[in-house]
């Protein structure tokens, strides 16, 4: 290509950008600047060259060029249409130095001047059809790259109507309930499951927000939850309780995930199972429970107060027996009231065990210590009990945590083959906080929860007695580190 | 299947552009030959282009081998593209759209597949790699 013809191109090429981009940009400085070429304005250079090229000498290497700047193109983020504009731009000048053979305007004249030293097929009909499909074979060339494009886009969005299909079908006949929302709680969408819960068709949900599907008392939490998705916090599921179109509330257990696009929160994801078999069932164990502790109670009372009395009767009667007795007769009858004590002695251990009057009478401390005193004079093993600040507590939570303690206190004495075990009691503003801490062999509470021994229940059983009065239990432990137990119990203020 | 009966074989060392450039003039060439209509040569000679490119960016050199064939009443075009190089050690990664880096979606090995017929696709590690297309006349 001869230079000073490719400087007259470029030239023309410049003026037209520039029109395109004023009128784009009115605003932004009129007038003339140093314009940047994109790679637009280079493969329409290239293009024209190359169509030129391939009219006056056709082969292989002037279509492999057009495969070359279609393929660019594609890379370059050009459109079909902008393809086509660079082809019918390159074809104009083509076909105006095509018919300026004949009559030639000045007009003409100038623009031919980017042709001018070319000799292209001219003249007769003939060479006019043979032109035309030249350029034919060439524009196919360089459209082959968007063709093998389109064909994936094709493909891929065939597979992609697969799996939404798929997903779909998970999703409606999904037993739990599905939805999304946007980031403020707005419904987006909701599956087969939600509309029988709630009631509402997902036309009527679109129109809604969460909170109008929440149950008053909810509302706030449900809006906290939100909110600390969004702000990308990570927590576990939380229960509410859903309020239906007919006004009933369903208890439910929400687990939510944001939905992010291009790495920005566009919603909420999440999925919501219906607890109320789950509530009905702890709370008939929470009963159970109860009850078990009334009856403890009353065999608690019965053994000390009542067998109590009566043993004291009988040491009473023996004792004037005895005296009644010669020295010799004596001596045997006072054997017997030796035995006596012991059976009595085990019997208030007995009645302790079942049910602390200590804990009635004194509080959850002195309780405490007498479990733990009793347990070290039986195991050998000290234990420290520290608590600060702690006053009575209602009676329902005060059994909770003396049940929790002495699991824990359980577990560590028996199984964790500990030198010591500390206790620390502390009653803050909110809640009360209790850390059973030993120097054990610790154990891998995954397992041991698995396990259907005294201890996977012990360790079950603890957790459901805190969650009838709010309370959470978290136990840290390893093998050879020992084992922490971190007991929390919210207090109404 | 039918067995497949070959007629003429053109065979050509790829190591530059220009090697590729004869590569799409031959198969072109064989696809008129074929009696194929102009928009199927320019994808035999878009394929070529392709299995090319391939050759010559991950193994440095290799062959194109075009071959007329003849299978029962059908008539058409195998183009085999054959490397010494260093094979592929995903192949499902590297017909998976997106997987290359050359910007279009599709382009490259999952574009020829699209383009021709018959794909197949062999390759072994430190071994080499063997692509053979079809295309069929219609």
């Amino acid at each position: 290509m001869e230079p000073e013809s490719k400087n007259r191109q470029l030239e023309i090429g410049a003026a037209r950008n520039v029109q395109a981009e004023a009128a784009g940009n009115a605003s932004i400085s009129p007038g003339p600047r140093p314009y940047k070429r994109s790679v637009k304005d280079e493969l329409a250079e290239q293009y024209g060259a190359a169509l030129e090229e391939y009219l006056q000498q056709p082969g292989e290497k002037a279509l492999q060029n057009a495969y070359e700047i279609g393929r660019q193109a594609i890379s370059g983020g050009l459109c079909v249409t902008e393809m086509l504009a660079m082809h019918h731009d390159a074809l104009s000048r083509v076909l105006i130095s095509f018919g300026a053979q004949g009559e030639e305007s000045e007009d003409l004249m100038t623009q031919r001047g980017a042709l001018e030293g070319r000799s292209l097929p001219v003249g007769s009909p003939q060479d006019f059809q043979h032109l035309v499909k030249s350029v034919e074979v060439f524009l196919d060339e360089c459209l082959m790259p968007f063709e093998i494009t389109y064909r994936g886009y094709v493909e891929a969005n065939e597979a992609l109507r697969v799996s939404e299909e798929r997903y779909r079908e998970l999703f409606e006949n999904a037993n739990d309930v599905i939805f999304t929302t946007d980031l403020l709680g707005n419904f987006i969408s909701i599956n087969r499951a939600g509309e029988r819960m709630i009631g509402y068709v997902r036309e009527e949900a679109r129109r809604m927000n969460i909170g109008e599907v929440c149950a008053p008392e909810c509302q706030e939490m449900a809006y906290r939850m939100l909110d600390r998705r969004v702000m990308g916090g990570e927590s576990g599921p939380c229960e509410l309780e859903l309020l239906t179109r007919d006004g009933r509330r369903i208890p439910v257990e929400i687990s939510c995930q944001l939905v992010c696009r291009e790495e920005k929160p566009i919603g909420i994801q999440a999925i919501a199972r219906d607890i109320t078999e789950r509530k009905r069932a702890r709370e008939s164990l929470r009963h159970l429970t109860q009850a078990l502790e009334q009856e403890a109670k009353r065999i608690a009372h019965a053994l000390h107060d009542e067998a109590g009395q009566l043993l004291a009767s009988v040491h009473i009667a023996l004792e004037s027996v005895a005296r009644e007795l010669p020295a010799a007769q004596g001596q045997r009858v006072r054997a017997i009231q030796g035995l006596l004590d012991e059976i009595e002695n085990q019997l208030r251990r007995l009645s302790h065990e079942l049910r602390p009057t200590i804990l009635d009478d004194l509080g959850l401390v002195p309780a405490i210590e007498f479990l733990t005193q009793g347990i070290s004079a039986r195991t050998g093993l000290p234990i420290e009990v520290e608590a600060g600040g702690v006053g009575r507590l209602p009676t329902h939570i005060e059994e909770v945590l003396y049940r929790v303690i002495q699991e824990a206190l359980t577990n560590a004495s028996k199984h964790a083959k500990a030198t010591s075990i500390n206790v620390n009691l502390r009653q803050e503003a909110r809640e009360f906080i209790c850390q059973v801490r030993d120097d054990g062999t610790g154990f891998d509470l995954r397992a041991a929860l698995a396990d259907n021994n005294e201890r996977g229940f012990g360790l079950i059983n603890m957790k459901e007695r805190l969650n009838f009065v709010g309370g959470t239990c978290v136990i840290t432990s390893s093998p050879n580190h020992g084992t922490e137990v971190l007991i929390t119990v919210p207090l109404e203020s | 299947m039918a067995a497949t009966s070959y007629h003429r074989e053109v065979r050509v060392p790829v190591r530059s552009d220009l090697d590729v450039l004869k590569a799409r003039q031959d198969g072109r060439e064989m696809a008129r030959e074929l009696a194929f209509i102009s928009a199927d040569s320019t994808l035999v000679a878009t394929a070529i282009s392709e299995l090319a490119r391939n050759i010559i960016q991950y193994a440095g050199q290799g062959e194109i081998i075009i071959t007329a064939a003849e299978e029962g009443a059908r008539r058409g075009i195998i183009i085999v593209a054959h490397d010494d190089g260093p094979g592929i050690p995903n192949i499902s990664e590297a017909m998976q759209d997106g997987y290359s880096t050359s910007g279009g979606l599709g382009l490259g090995l999952p574009g020829v597949r699209r383009l021709m017929d018959e794909f197949e696709i062999f390759s072994e590690v430190n071994a080499g790699t063997t692509v053979r297309v079809k295309k069929w006349l219609r």
